[in-house]
């Protein structure tokens, strides 16, 4: 048999175009697409000297099939790609499309597992009222995060609450442990979204989160061994999920008692935010941060009301997209708010963050009280974020 | 050294902070040491109804600490909700000093629950040192994996496979049977100085670059099997033969094969087959050949294209031999039937 027309075919395969840097979604080190490594796929090639005795060996190719995959050194198509540092393995999709990678800052308990997963939930299912389409990048990676969005929406046999618990500090599926240069480093797991704008032609860009335990943003916790917050030194926008109801001040403005013992000092984490942001940049001490901040004020079922706020409409035109009157409008609100009970702390957002929006959000929304959950404006924050950074479709958006 | 420490979820710490932080530490821990136990105490997910008593995770791991091995134990447990309303577990770490670790069995230790913080209470605090580890031979025979398999020997055989995986194991167990027993009968298989050879542990652990192998008996539906395709180094326990001279020798003392291992015969070595003129360096990656990878910061400023074909796979190179066979035979016949019509 002569040479099959799929041969003849991959042969005049037109080039594909590959971003011209990749930044590694676990340890943000950045390197040429040629430079990532590829995985072993033969069950022998095991024991990676950074990535583990476990974990198949990383190796540069030298050797391609006609369709671009790697052969191995045992003869198997190898697809699947890694970091050339931290040999972390990342999708494929890192190297062919941009991405843009967000930071979710808050406190313990501030609830950004929760948000972060009824968000990503919301923007699945509602895309065409966002105006975006979401999807797994490589849906065999998102274990954690189907995990989560499964505990808070999938069908439960008993009335009980389903909720999220709390993030781990270290260990368990949200980290690896590498070996880069002698030294153990505990990196995080991303979740790598692509996004799409709905329009016919639009091109598609990644979404890279991470879902940090609050006590990597306490003062102190940024450690060279532990790196798992150094997002902040890539990130194109980031999140600041604020408890008003871990706060006094906020929980007096809202009529509510005073807030339990345990309840972390926000704006000291706000504070650390920006100096790792600047720190991380190479940014002068004094030198605001470039970076948009969207302060998503959480748990907006317990508080909403009292500011005379409805969540019963989402921020979003009848024809999809952000309704920048409807964000405008209800950040107005909220920095009046800010003013009367918490002066110091609307000063620190903007003396660091020149571009804040703040947005309220309900994780829980409806289903606050019940089994159920039933977001409300959970998605906001992450959409108008998205549409917020330089380039997104509200990037001159005045609030 | 003899030192322990407990790490919770509290609303401030004894090092400040709030949630998972340091509850109690021996008194005069230095720092660096603290936060290396504290980094062990992450309890992994469960499947979503085990019990409380199924989600403990018992470990003995061997750290790194200023250039030594420390051995430490472990047992991580839920431990009710924390002040957040959230599920909190209770972490807590032992230092095992060299005179403890002559004369105790490494599971014996995890199974003395006396030693083990059910709950925290009271306010963060430094602690006396803990009491010393005596003599602790650890289990005899293994019973419970008779009961769990119908064979003692099943015990040496997962043992077994798990010795030979240079990078320790996972042996699969049923979910519902007590794992730590099970653990212990396994360790039990050798003698006492062998069994601080490797980690022991009663959740999936994955054993980072450069630390100790870690035998694992895990529950069959722990969250971390779902992902994984089926490598050597998970073990289900109940597709093994039971080993041979399991019923007939004595289970505890099966000290020949222990020799064997003890001097490394056994030892597992990843297979490696990079070819000729490969280097491996212990960081970098096994590069097999030519491909030349540009420094990141010589990259041009364009986009660079992929590059489809630099080598084709092996299926289409014997085509080619094919082809090129065809081809000369075609000409030879050719020239064949030239020369003979010329000379007609
Ligand atoms: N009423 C209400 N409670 C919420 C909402 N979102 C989260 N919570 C609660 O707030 C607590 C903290 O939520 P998490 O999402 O775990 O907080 P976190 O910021 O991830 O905390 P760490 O993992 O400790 O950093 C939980 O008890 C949640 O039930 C919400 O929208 N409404
Ligand atoms: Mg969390
Ligand atoms: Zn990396």
């Amino acid at each position: 048999m002569l040479p099959t027309a799929a041969h003849r075919k991959a042969l005049f395969q037109p080039a594909r175009d590959l971003v011209r840097r990749v930044h590694c979604p676990s340890c943000w080190h950045g390197f040429a697409p040629q430079e990532s490594l590829f995985i072993a796929e033969d069950p022998r090639l095991l024991g990676d000297p950074v990535s583990g005795p476990t974990e198949p060996i990383r190796f540069l190719p030298s050797r391609f099939d006609l369709t671009g995959a790697a052969i191995d050194p045992d003869g198997a198509r190898c697809t699947r790609l890694a970091c050339a540092r931290c040999r972390q393995e990342f999708p494929r999709a890192l190297i062919e499309v941009p991405a843009t990678i967000a930071s979710v800052v808050g406190s313990p308990g501030a609830g950004k597992s929760h948000l972060l997963a009824s968000a990503i939930w919301s923007m699945r299912r509602q895309g065409a009222m966002l105006g975006l389409e979401v999807s797994d990048a490589e849906p065999r990676m998102h274990a954690r995060i189907h995990a989560m969005e499964n505990a808070l929406f999938g069908s439960q046999p008993e009335a009980v609450p389903q909720r999220l618990a709390k993030t781990e500090t270290a260990g368990g599926d949200g980290y690896s442990e590498v070996r880069v240069g002698g030294r153990t480093e505990t990196v995080p797991t991303p979740f790598i979204f692509a996004v799409r704008h709905d329009s016919a032609r639009a091109e598609e860009r990644l979404l890279v989160l991470y879902d940090n335990a609050g006590e990597h943003f306490l003062p102190g916790a940024d450690e060279a061994t532990r790196p798992v917050t150094r997002h902040l030194g890539r990130s194109e926008f980031a999140i600041f999920v604020l408890d008003p109801t871990q706060d006094d001040a906020f929980r007096s403005g809202l009529g509510l008692s005073a807030a339990a013992a345990g309840a972390s000092r926000q704006d000291v984490v706000l504070q650390e935010m920006a100096s790792r942001v600047r720190q991380h940049r190479g940014r002068r001490t004094d030198e605001p941060c470039d970076l948009p901040l969207v302060v998503a004020l959480a748990k907006a079922d317990l508080w909403a009301q009292a500011l005379g706020i409805s969540l019963e409409r989402e921020p979003y035109l009848p024809a999809g997209g952000v309704d920048r009157q409807a964000l405008a409008d209800v950040h107005r609100t909220l920095v009046r708010f800010c003013e009367r009970t918490a002066p110091e702390f609307l000063a620190t957002v903007r003396a660091a963050f020149p571009r804040c929006l703040f947005v309220p959000c309900s994780a829980l929304g409806r289903g606050a009280g019940s089994s159920r959950v039933e977001p409300q404006w959970a998605a906001a924050p992450f959409v108008a974020a998205w549409e917020w950074r330089q380039g997104g479709h509200l990037e001159d958006f005045v609030p | 050294m003899r030192a322990e420490l407990i790490h919770t979820s509290l609303p401030r710490g004894l090092d400040g902070g709030t949630g998972f932080s340091v509850a109690g530490r021996t008194g005069g821990m230095p720092r660096g040491l603290a936060e290396a136990l504290s980094a062990l105490s992450g309890l992994p997910e469960a499947w979503p109804d085990a019990r409380e008593d199924q989600r403990v995770l018992h470990a003995t791991r061997c750290i790194e600490w200023q250039g030594e091995s420390r051995w430490v134990a472990s047992v991580i447990r839920p431990s009710g909700v924390d002040h957040t309303g959230r599920g909190n577990r209770l972490a807590h770490h032992r230092l095992i000093d060299a005179q403890e670790i002559v004369r105790a069995c490494p599971v014996a230790i995890l199974q003395d629950s006396a030693r083990w913080m059910q709950a925290w209470s009271g306010t963060p605090r430094e602690m006396e040192s803990p009491s010393e580890i005596g003599a602790m031979p650890g289990a005899v025979g293994a019973t419970h994996w008779k009961r769990a398999f119908g064979d003692e020997g099943v015990a040496v055989a997962a043992l077994e496979a798990a010795m030979q995986s240079g990078v320790g194991a996972w042996i699969v167990v049923p979910s519902e049977v007590d794992r730590l027993t099970l653990l212990a009968e396994l360790a039990a298989t050798l003698p006492l100085p062998q069994r601080w050879t490797r980690g022991w542990a009663t959740r999936a652990l994955r054993p980072s670059a450069g630390s100790m192998p870690v035998i694992c008996v895990i529950g069959a539906r722990e969250p971390a099997l779902e992902t994984l395709g089926d490598p050597a180094w998970v073990i289900r326990a109940d597709s093994l033969r039971p080993a041979p001279r399991a019923t007939s020798a004595k289970i505890g003392v099966e000290a020949e094969i222990a020799e064997t291992r003890a001097s490394g015969r056994l030892t597992w070595q990843p297979e490696r087959r990079l070819g000729v003129g490969v280097v491996h360096a212990p960081d970098a990656a096994p590069s097999m050949g030519s491909m030349a990878s540009a420094p990141s910061e010589s990259v041009p400023d364009h986009a660079v294209p992929i590059a489809v074909t630099l080598e084709e796979a092996p299926a289409s190179r014997s085509w080619r031999v094919l082809w090129l066979a065809a081809v000369l035979g075609a000409v030879i016949l050719l020239g064949w039937f030239l020369l003979k019509g010329r000379g007609a």
